[in-house]
């Protein structure tokens, strides 16, 4: 082997290129080798092309679990690879902000958007933007009606262009006067909609048509590429995805003619397939089990956006009747079973099970890629 | 230049001279410009000099011949997963001494696949070392002063300055 001095100076961005590659528990141990990568590790630059080449590699599953039968056992969070082993559990509880009750809403670049519930007097909660991997954690305080909140349905991502995170949160506000007399009015739609931008620190309410605060929000919420996405129905009881551009502010409907199916409504899940917003349709009971996948397509017309049935996938070979789906995990469609987890591969066709079958129910799965990304956004 | 041409001569950085074919050169955008700037031809003699020492251009050539036939007509999925184990084999070989001058050679000759393999493989090692073997290899001085260092390991109980 030749003299260590043999090797010539690298260019910065040859160092970059290199150093964007490594697992985030890497960069935080070489921060300690000079200033000039301490300070580098730091800036916007870099941790955007640290995230985007992350966000290329293969996506790890977040699975936010609850136990059936000990609610007073605090929720769980823990990440899974491509071998289904738990390559993480995130001990969340040890975190001062995690103290109560809580949900995750979603995640996006490494950050994780959580609900926490306070559950004393006031009934008050609060978000919290949390990065597991460098435990960064920020509250955010609900904006000014929190004790009057009746319902809240959140939705949160990231619009590269704007280089901005940001929440939505569709409320509902306590009407204790007209709470029996309305019961009909107060099932559907909301009373505002309020969105916080991480770059701003604060929460701004937005002007919303009529049709929009008419429409109830009936699934979880996706986020890809600048856009989050929830399904929704009118009071005329069709149905529309809602969508919201972040970097504009425009909220958009859709509509969605649900594939005709004399059986029977489906339960409507979201999620992102091959980088695009798809919409899932689960057809079920104890007899059968089907699924169709719709992705959105770009179409020349007004709204510019179209769904269309791509895929239908039948006679699913499943003990259990009762499942529901969580998310798409690259190829493989994730199904939650009352004690397990299955993987069902749309390429292949084929199913896995997870080999850990535990007392837990999964809320909540979600691809996450690590990331460098600050909660404090300086 | 003349479309009979199968093979170029070039000089390294050292003098020495090397054959590239025509299609393995168009692997480097610079390779391909010279290709169609600099005469060919019998009579004339003008050699192009590429600023890389021979060792590492015998390993850019050798990439090169490799990954020609598929860049130049597609190929299947197969074919791909092969490339795949030979990139790694490839950069398995006594690569490591000289890794650093191929990530300066893909860079120059604007190669994206083997820079990308070249960085990829940085990085890997890099995970197999400590602070101080990387300062040595990266010519990295600590300049941290033992009060910040102090702090440091204050904040981030468990980092390491060796």
């Amino acid at each position: 082997m030749e003299s260590e001095g043999d090797k010539p100076f690298l260019p910065p961005e040859i160092i970059i290129n290199i150093l964007k590659r490594l697992p985030v528990k890497f960069i935080l141990r070489f921060r300690s080798l000079c200033k000039d990568w301490k300070n580098l590790f730091n800036t916007r630059h870099f941790i955007a092309q640290h995230a985007s080449f992350s966000a290329h590699q293969n996506p790890l599953l977040l699975l936010h679990e609850a136990d059936f039968y000990d609610s007073g056992k605090p929720p769980s969070l823990r990440l899974v690879n491509r071998n289904m082993e738990t390559v993480q559990n995130l001990s969340i509880s040890s975190i001062d902000s995690f103290k109560h009750h809580w949900s995750a809403i979603g995640s996006c670049n490494g950050l994780v958007c959580v609900r926490v519930h306070n559950l004393g007097r006031d009934g008050s909660s609060k978000l919290c933007l949390w990065n597991p991997a460098i435990r960064d954690v920020k509250e955010i305080p609900l904006a000014t009606r929190k004790d009057k909140l009746e319902s809240c349905k959140f939705g949160f991502g990231f619009c590269s262009l704007i280089n901005d995170y940001k929440i939505v949160n569709f409320y509902k506000i306590k009407n204790k006067k007209n709470a029996n007399k309305n019961k009909k009015n107060v099932a559907g739609g909301h009373d505002g909609v309020e969105v916080y931008s991480l770059n701003t620190n604060s929460w701004k309410e937005l002007e919303i048509r009529a049709v929009l605060k008419n429409t109830t929000i009936k699934s979880n919420q996706v986020s890809v590429d600048g856009t989050i996405f929830w399904f929704g129905a009118q009071q005329d009881s069709s149905h529309v995805v809602v969508s919201f551009d972040i970097g504009t502010q425009v909220f958009t409907l859709t509509p969605v003619s649900l594939p005709f199916e004399p059986r029977g409504f489906p339960m409507t899940h979201l999620s992102v397939y091959h980088n695009k917003f798809a919409i899932f349709h689960h057809y079920f009971n104890n007899s059968w089990n089907f699924i169709d996948i719709g992705v959105m397509g770009d179409v020349a017309g007004e709204s510019g956006k179209s769904f269309s049935c791509t895929d239908r996938y039948d006679d699913f070979d499943s003990s259990e009747y009762h499942f529901d789906l969580l998310c798409i995990w690259r190829d493989d469609i994730v199904f939650r079973e009352p004690d397990k987890l299955r993987l069902f591969n749309v390429t292949t066709q084929e199913w896995k099970d997870f080999p850990d079958s535990v007392n837990y129910e999964c809320r909540l799965g979600v691809n996450y890629e690590e990331s460098l990304v600050s909660v404090w956004n300086t | 230049m003349s479309s009979s041409v199968e093979a170029i001569t070039v000089l390294s950085s050292d003098g020495d001279e090397f054959k590239i074919t025509v299609s393995a050169a168009k692997l480097s955008k610079p390779l391909n410009w010279m290709l169609e700037d600099v005469c060919f031809s019998d009579d004339c003699d003008e050699v192009p000099t590429i600023e890389v020492n021979s060792k590492t251009l015998v390993k850019v050539i050798e990439y090169c011949e490799k990954h020609a036939p598929r860049a130049n007509s597609g190929a299947s999925d197969s074919d791909a997963e092969e490339l795949k184990k030979w990139d790694i084999e490839f950069m398995k070989m006594d690569v490591k001494d000289i890794l650093f001058h191929i990530l300066m050679a893909a860079n120059y000759l604007h190669m994206e696949g083997l820079y990308d393999l070249a960085c990829q493989t940085a990085a890997d090692l890099m995970k197999g070392m400590t602070v101080s073997q990387i300062r040595k290899i990266f010519h990295i001085k600590n300049d941290f002063s033992s009060e910040e260092q102090e702090q440091l390991r204050r904040q981030h109980p468990g980092c390491s300055f060796d």
